[in-house]
């Protein structure tokens, strides 16, 4: 849903009110919070994400113009913090990696080193078809991954998400694509395995 | 070549699921019974996909309400910072500019506050001194006599 909020193309500076922040805040925490939660699939790091967001939007407020909808530039700043964490979290591994100094620092990078969906008791949770679909798209590259959780979990369209990822519709459907053959191949291997 | 002959091929049905699709795919799903069945399989595969993401991002209430809490607070504190940083060049600017124009007020006249011992001392010494220049005059006075005299001596002489 829109946002009666922003500030209309060609407005000027617009202060925002702590109420209608808050009411930015109310409508798309879950969003944003989901959107993040299924690209990381790790709670802490999507709730502080969430957080950095909207505080990031609020910085910004007087230069979003309104030209896409709050929701699409919400994701997009969404997007960005994502990735930043997980460039951040492959630095720290390998920074760590190269620089154990003692058995619990070795135990660290070991832990760090363990994707949420390596844990094995996660493993035979996820025995459900859907939950098998989460784990494929967890391996996909990172536009890929992104585009798909956008396009099915969040129902964006092309162009909502190619407006998010700054990126061409074509070049989106190219990646939508790919994931869906990713997923179509798991379908298939499962299907033929029960 | 009729494409709804074919069952469909890859990109189709990645074109279906992410429906952008052409009306051959719709036709041929209408018509071809096998395709409809792994259209319907793919197409709930992916809606339990968004269930289980969903099911699993779901949290209580109580956890949004905070989350919005933090948020709006800590996006309170910046502003507050950001005002303070964009008032201070002009909360300086304004106390160089009273402190330029007071201060040469206060050189020219002195302010007439109460004075300290250490003033009234210094002022004791000023008037020390000025009466010890005025005796010299006086002191001198006798030779200004004798000048006087001879002056007048000598144009006497001169009569
Ligand atoms: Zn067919």
């Amino acid at each position: 849903m829109q946002l009666s909020v922003p500030i209309a193309a060609g407005a000027k500076e617009k202060s925002l009110e702590t109420a209608d922040f808050e009411s930015v805040v109310r409508e798309h925490q879950r969003r944003i919070y989901r959107f993040l939660f299924a690209t990381l699939r790790d709670s802490d790091a999507a709730s502080t994400l969430t957080q950095e967001c909207f505080l990031r939007a609020f910085k910004n407020w007087n230069s979003f113009r309104g030209d896409s909808s709050t929701v699409t530039w919400l994701t997009k700043i969404a997007v960005n913090l994502a990735r930043d964490h997980r460039r951040d979290r492959k630095l720290t591994f390998w920074r760590q990696l190269f620089r154990p100094e003692s058995e619990e620092d070795v135990a660290t990078v070991a832990e760090a080193a363990v994707e949420p969906r390596a844990n094995p008791e996660r493993a035979v949770i996820a025995k459900d078809q859907a939950s098998v679909v989460w784990d494929v798209v967890n391996e996909l590259p990172t536009q890929q991954r992104e585009i798909f959780i956008l396009r099915f979990a969040e129902e964006m369209s092309i162009a909502e998400i190619a407006e998010a990822m700054s990126l061409q519709e074509g070049t989106v459907k190219t990646h939508l694509f790919r994931a869906l053959a990713s997923v179509r191949k798991m379908a298939a291997l499962e299907s033929k395995s029960r | 070549m009729d494409k709804t002959l074919e069952h469909l091929n890859d990109d189709q049905w990645q074109a279906w699921l992410a429906k952008d699709f052409e009306d051959a795919t719709d036709a041929h799903l209408s018509s071809c019974a096998e395709c409809r069945q792994e259209g319907v399989r793919l197409r709930s595969l992916l809606a339990g996909f968004q269930n289980v993401v969903q099911d699993e991002a779901a949290r209580e209430e109580a956890f949004w309400t905070r989350q919005r809490a933090s948020i709006v607070e800590r996006a309170m504190q910046k502003r507050t910072a950001i005002n303070f940083a964009k008032a201070l060049p002009f909360v300086a600017a304004l106390a160089l500019l009273v402190f330029a124009v007071e201060l040469p007020k206060q050189s020219v006249n002195p302010p007439q506050t109460t004075q300290s011992n250490d003033d009234k001392d210094e002022a004791l010494l000023r008037q020390i001194q000025g009466d010890a220049y005025r005796e010299v005059p006086s002191a001198l006075a006798p030779a200004g006599l004798v000048t006087e005299e001879r002056e007048r001596a000598i144009k006497f002489k001169k009569k």
